[in-house]
């Protein structure tokens, strides 16, 4: 293995090391925009030249194979002085109107601007137009005078989604980000290209001019899309989730994620149920909790346990469901399970899977097996034939599109003796209606199941809780609050404690590490989900981590 | 209109095809046969190579607007493309550019409303010996030097040409 010098710090390496790999192992992030790990290296934007000792002119550290012996200067004067010339030459015709672009405060080209040039303009001709606001698909929108043409989006289309859409054309000055005439820059992978760009090109329909960047706080979270469970940095500034960013994880999502993910932050926002409800009334959680247990009670007492059901929702965390199953054992004395949850959907290749539930795994690892969780086909024919007359509902998702189905379901739980539903939204949210994330006014405007309900308890997204998915491949990936519950809402795994201790069993725990220790069961350690060690899921990663040389493992 | 090669052209096509170790590297010539083909290189004329050679079409974008020779506008069915680098600049490239410009009446970059003519103004075509110079580009697909230029020489050169023009066909019409 090759021994390296690099600011005279030897390090050993592997063979085929490049020399910004090397150094980043050291700790030294040399200054880079065409680079992407995850992405071929064209060496064209000359910003992470080094000096290789021996070597008459500087190099391209990203393309550059360490060899032994070999000593390099990362911040030598010469290489400082070149950082300096390589960015004059690239803001030539950049109009560094930094105030107001978007990307301000997370744009690469801002902060090396900084380090290293930090002058005015020395040209005095005028600079070369470039086209503003150019959409080069539904998604995203370019701005070619702030384009550096380190051509990563063109590459990721053609190396990771492999579609090809976008392309450099014309040359010199007047080279700029296309499409091939007619065709859009739309697959399901398209905002990636935004969060790659490492200036403000390319920006995010969604995204752009809602927030500034330097406001947003930044929380480690995971996408609840679909079972996939992509890491994501969830951004959110006053209480409300701005946007989803892919956060690096090699053995889940890489640096990606797909578009109807992103815009799956939305249902934390839309349409929710915001206080608890006895039949149509507005109440307390003191008043909900006593209503819950008086007529609970009195179910108790008049329906055997095989006449009471659960439903239980894959949209919850594992932590919600193990307080659901204790809930069901000790409170309901049921066995009667039902899977609920949202119908699948459109699936690709990449990313994208057709459950569009992030925790149905979880199911399986929380109750051991899927065994014990009978379909949502047989819950409505067993309450069509009068076989459950109580019903405690997790989320209001009716895990069918069809509509004959969701009708007879609808027609059941009217005849229901006592119905609770314990949901974040009033309406009915399947995901993705459109690829915009915008709900239709239809399923907004379709409360029934809140209507029909005896109680209605609001619950908490993701965002709004500490918590752990397990996704399709069974790695249990822990998430982060990012902020207190909104409006009345409360996790569900709190809600299942505050109504177990009302009802007299001791359901609550002081502490969540508590509760999770206990969630997998006793079950040994080859029968839980993989966890990942700390590496990447925990690490709270700079802003740019995506864009960071991965050190080689 | 479906494009497609004429019999001649797809046996070129098929020889510059099995010149190269791969099709994008056959890309350039096959344009170049594609705009002796079709006049002029439009979108469709972009799919249908992409799709001949299997390459993707913003490959094929890209390199067509990269290439100035490559014409993505239809020219006139004469295109005159003058030098006007060093040697030919100081050999009065500019006013042979200037003296054609009046005898045509249109400015380097412009076409006639007849689409007869097309003026461009071109960095060096390596006949620095033999300055001023231009080269013409003829609809059928000629590609023709003419050296030592004087003002006579260029009338005598536009009378010829007037005289072919209703030989040529209009690149406009030409798929």
């Amino acid at each position: 293995m090759p021994k390296v010098t690099i600011n005279n710090e030897e390090i050993e390496v592997d063979d085929g090391t490049t020399v910004m790999e090397a150094a980043a192992q050291l700790g030294y992030d040399i200054p880079h925009f065409c680079y992407h790990p995850a992405l071929s290296i064209p060496a064209n934007c000359r910003m992470c030249l080094v000096e290789v000792e021996d070597n008459p002119d500087l190099q391209p550290s990203c393309h550059m194979p360490v060899n032994d012996g070999m000593e390099v200067h990362t911040e030598s004067e010469r290489v400082v002085k070149a950082r300096k010339s390589v960015l004059e030459f690239i803001l030539v015709n950049h109009p560094v109107d930094c105030p107001i672009c978007d990307q301000a405060g997370e744009c690469k080209l801002q902060d090396y601007y900084m380090a290293y040039d930090a002058q005015e303009s020395r040209l005095r001709t005028e600079k070369v137009d470039g086209v503003k606001v150019y959409p080069l698909g539904p998604e995203v929108v370019y701005d070619g005078e702030r384009c550096i043409l380190c051509t990563r989006c063109v590459r990721f289309c053609e190396e990771i989604t492999e579609t090809d859409e976008l392309t450099t054309a014309q040359r010199g000055d007047h080279t700029e980000i296309r499409t091939f005439p007619g065709q859009e820059l739309d697959n399901n992978y398209s905002m990636c290209t935004v969060d790659i760009c490492p200036v403000g090109a390319l920006t995010a329909r969604d995204f752009r001019f809602k927030c500034r960047v330097w406001l947003m706080n930044t929380t480690d979270s995971v996408c609840t899309g679909c079972s996939q469970g992509c890491n994501i940095h969830l951004d959110h500034f006053r209480n409300e989730v701005q946007r989803y960013r892919p956060r690096y994880n090699p053995d889940v999502n890489d640096y990606w994620m797909c578009d109807p993910g992103r815009y799956t932050y939305k249902e934390v926002h839309q349409d929710r149920l915001e206080d608890p409800m006895v039949g149509d009334n507005v109440v307390n959680w003191h008043a909900a909790t006593q209503a819950y247990v008086s007529t609970m009670d009195e179910a108790l007492d008049t329906f055997e346990p095989s006449e009471r059901a659960m439903v239980l929702s894959p949209q919850v965390s594992c932590e919600g469901l193990h307080q659901a199953r204790r809930f069901a054992d000790e409170v309901l004395e049921t066995d009667r399970l039902y899977m609920g949850g949202k119908p699948g959907g459109e699936s690709d290749d990449l990313l994208m899977n057709a459950d569009k539930n992030p925790n149905r795994r979880g199911i399986e690892y929380v109750f051991g097996g899927l065994e014990a969780v009978d379909s949502f086909e047989s819950l409505v024919d067993a309450m069509e034939a009068g076989e459950i007359r109580v019903l405690h509902m997790m989320n209001k998702h009716i895990p069918t599109t069809d509509d004959a189905l969701r009708a007879r379901f609808v027609d059941a739980v009217a005849d229901l003796d006592l119905f609770v539903l314990q949901a974040m939204h009033r309406g009915e949210m399947v995901f993705p209606p459109d690829h915009r994330g915008d709900f239709p006014a239809a399923d907004l405007d379709d409360p029934t199941l809140v209507e029909l309900a005896d109680i209605a308890l609001p619950s908490s997204s993701h965002a709004e809780q500490d918590g752990t998915f397990v996704n399709e491949d069974g790695i249990a990936q822990p998430f982060s609050q990012s902020f207190k519950p909104l409006y009345n809402s409360q996790p569900d795994w709190q809600i299942f404690g505050r109504l177990g201790d009302e009802m007299g069993h001791s359901l609550s725990y002081r502490r969540l590490a508590d509760l999770r220790e206990e969630m997998f069961g006793d079950a040994e350690d080859d029968a839980k989900p993989k966890t990942l060690d700390d590496k990447q899921s925990k690490s709270r990663a700079p802003a740019d981590a995506a864009t960071q040389p991965t050190p080689a493992e | 209109m479906a494009l497609q090669f004429s019999t001649e052209a797809e046996d070129q096509f098929q020889t510059i095809v099995s010149r190269y170790p791969n099709n994008l590297a056959a890309l350039l010539p096959v344009l170049m046969l594609a705009q002796e083909e079709f006049g002029w290189i439009s979108v469709e004329v972009m799919d249908y190579i992409a799709e001949r050679l299997d390459v993707s079409k913003s490959q094929v974008f890209s390199t067509a607007t990269f290439y100035t020779m490559l014409n993505k506008q239809p020219v006139g069915k004469c295109h005159i493309q003058v030098c006007t680098t060093f040697s030919c600049a100081l050999a009065g490239g500019y006013e042979m550019l200037e003296y054609l410009e009046e005898a045509l009446g249109i400015q380097a970059g412009e076409t006639d409303p007849e689409h007869n003519f097309t003026i461009s103004e071109v960095e060096c075509l390596a006949s620095c010996g033999t300055a001023p110079m231009f080269q013409l580009t003829t609809s059928d697909g000629e590609i023709e030097y003419f050296e030592d230029l004087d003002p006579d020489r260029v009338d005598e050169i536009l009378e010829d040409l007037n005289d072919r023009l209703d030989e040529l066909p209009d690149p406009r019409d030409m798929h």
